[in-house]
């Protein structure tokens, strides 16, 4: 796990928002792709790497930092390319949020992320292969993508959390309560003004995207990038193999031959 | 004894065996239970006061309980987002947020959580793909339903071979590693041969572009009170969460 599936609730909504359309234009743009090479062996190959990674998901692997569990999108990848990673990315980002591992309203940063690392192993695995074998190019491009995806993991979690001044607003009337009842005593719009204000001051205060990206990249990125390194020893195993009996079907092979 | 996989895999085959059976929820519509579901998700989200938000999970468990389902199976369910969620509240505090603040994010997560499967285990995964299928472009829509098929097939492969390295005893770590990792690769070529041959099967069938799913379910009158009673929900919990 190079990142947490993160939950319903960890983020305002007007940041979902934006990540919902960060993940919309991605996909969109593998869709329009997908929809010209869309033979239905690549649906085949699409929905058959979905299923594998949605298993793999839910298999818990033990690490020192606890119990986690590896992604495998850097096998969909280099073996489904980015556009057909996309698809696998997509269809397993929803079924995973219909059983709350990752969360509903959260599906845009989560597919962004997983998206990320597929790409990512792609194209490293691409570079890699100029000059190195299949195995040590599937690993390195794996551990090289997870790191990448749990660093881009800390920047979107510390931009989304602590980067709204709307989320600033309601904390400041939760820690004071009885300030909206100054509504009944003032002119609204002064009391708008002034509470305005403060938040404004306190989202200054508490505003560190920095400050949560360094925390929470600190905390996480010894279990991530232990579990990372069990990932790649798994996904460069099954690329091996992939590409010995069936090189067809591994798609960042630079001699792919079609049947 | 389970094995490693049925214990940690429980989803789809209980899913499948939870989703047939009756009770007043489950014979709703599933448009109807899909919509509920989601909004109810985006207003536990979009909810700031406490008490409100204090009032999501309890409408979710009562309506997990009414419709029959574990709910001792649907709280162990939610560990993962709990955890989830528990790794992301402590590092709040440290960042100068209030306690509460990372609490009610907690509560957001694993209540969402509720709600999402009182949808998946009330709804038979065919009819969840159906009526999704209705809004994604006709390939993606093939894919997801090839995906749904394919699943059984994978967790019949997985099982077998679980079992199998269950039986020959527990290794060390790094050789349980190994094994593992060769009996992935081997499940991905035969995995990906066996899903080719069901390929094979629906073209000599005549399949050319999408696949039909045939449902006995009707949108009745109580699907149509059922939105109207979600409506009236979500009307009143931000009424509220204006007032309060």
């Amino acid at each position: 796990m190079a990142h947490i599936h993160l939950p319903d609730g960890v983020m305002p909504l007007e940041w979902c928002a934006v990540w919902f359309i960060v993940a919309g234009v991605l996909i969109g743009v593998a869709m329009l792709a997908a929809r010209r090479e869309a033979e239905f062996r690549q649906r085949i190959l699409v929905a058959f790497l979905t299923v594998i990674l949605f298993v793999v998901m839910m298999i818990p692997v033990p690490s020192p930092f606890g119990g986690t569990h590896v992604n495998l999108t850097s096998l969909a990848g280099i073996v489904a390319g980015p556009v057909g990673s996309a698809v696998v990315v997509f269809i397993v980002s929803v079924a995973l949020s219909l059983i709350g591992h990752g969360g509903v309203t959260v599906l845009g940063a989560n597919i962004s992320v997983l998206y990320f690392e597929s790409v990512a192993a792609y194209v490293f695995y691409r570079l890699l292969r100029r000059r190195f074998e299949v195995y040590a190019s599937a690993f390195t491009a794996t551990v090289v993508s997870l790191i990448l995806s749990t660093v881009l993991t800390s920047a979107v979690l510390a931009v989304s959390i602590t980067g709204s001044p709307w989320f600033y607003l309601n904390e400041y009337f939760y820690e004071n309560p009885l300030v909206p009842w100054l509504w009944v005593f003032a002119s609204p719009q002064l009391v708008f003004q002034v509470n305005l204000f403060y938040a404004l001051l306190k989202a200054a205060e508490l505003s560190s995207p920095l400050r949560f990206f360094t925390v929470f990249l600190a905390a996480t990125a010894p279990a991530n990038v232990s579990v990372a390194f069990i990932e790649a020893f798994i996904t460069s195993v099954i690329v091996q193999s992939a590409a010995r009996s069936r090189p067809d079907i591994v798609v960042a092979e630079p001699t792919m031959r079609r049947v | 004894m389970p094995s490693f996989v049925e214990k940690y895999l429980p989803s789809t085959p209980m899913v499948e065996y939870f989703s047939t059976r009756r009770s007043f929820y489950h014979d709703l519509h599933t448009l109807s239970k899909l919509s509920f579901s989601m909004s109810m998700v985006f207003l536990t989200v979009y909810l700031k006061d406490p008490r409100l938000i204090l009032f999501m999970p309890l409408i979710a468990l009562s309506l997990v309980a009414a419709s029959r389902l574990p709910v001792v199976t649907v709280l162990r369910w939610s560990l993962t987002p709990a955890l989830f969620a528990a790794v992301l509240c402590v590092f709040l505090p440290l960042i100068g947020y209030p306690l509460t603040g990372a609490i009610l994010i907690f509560v957001k997560a694993v209540t969402s959580a509720w709600f999402m499967f009182l949808l998946i285990l009330t709804t038979p995964i065919t009819n969840l793909a159906r009526v999704i299928s209705r809004v994604l472009p006709p390939w993606l829509a093939d894919t997801l339903i090839l995906t749904s098929r394919y699943f059984f097939l994978f967790f019949d492969e997985v099982q077998r071979m679980f079992r199998a390295m269950d039986s020959r005893g527990s290794p060390p770590l790094k050789r349980k590693l190994l094994l593992t990792s060769n009996m992935m690769a081997a499940l991905f070529v035969r995995g990906y041969e066996r899903a080719e041959r069901v390929y094979v099967a629906m073209s000599s069938r005549g399949y050319k572009s999408r696949i039909p799913l045939a449902s006995s379910e009707r949108f009745r009158m109580r699907d149509t009170a059922f939105i109207a009673s979600n409506l009236a929900i979500l009307a009143a919990f931000s009424l509220l969460e204006v007032i309060l």
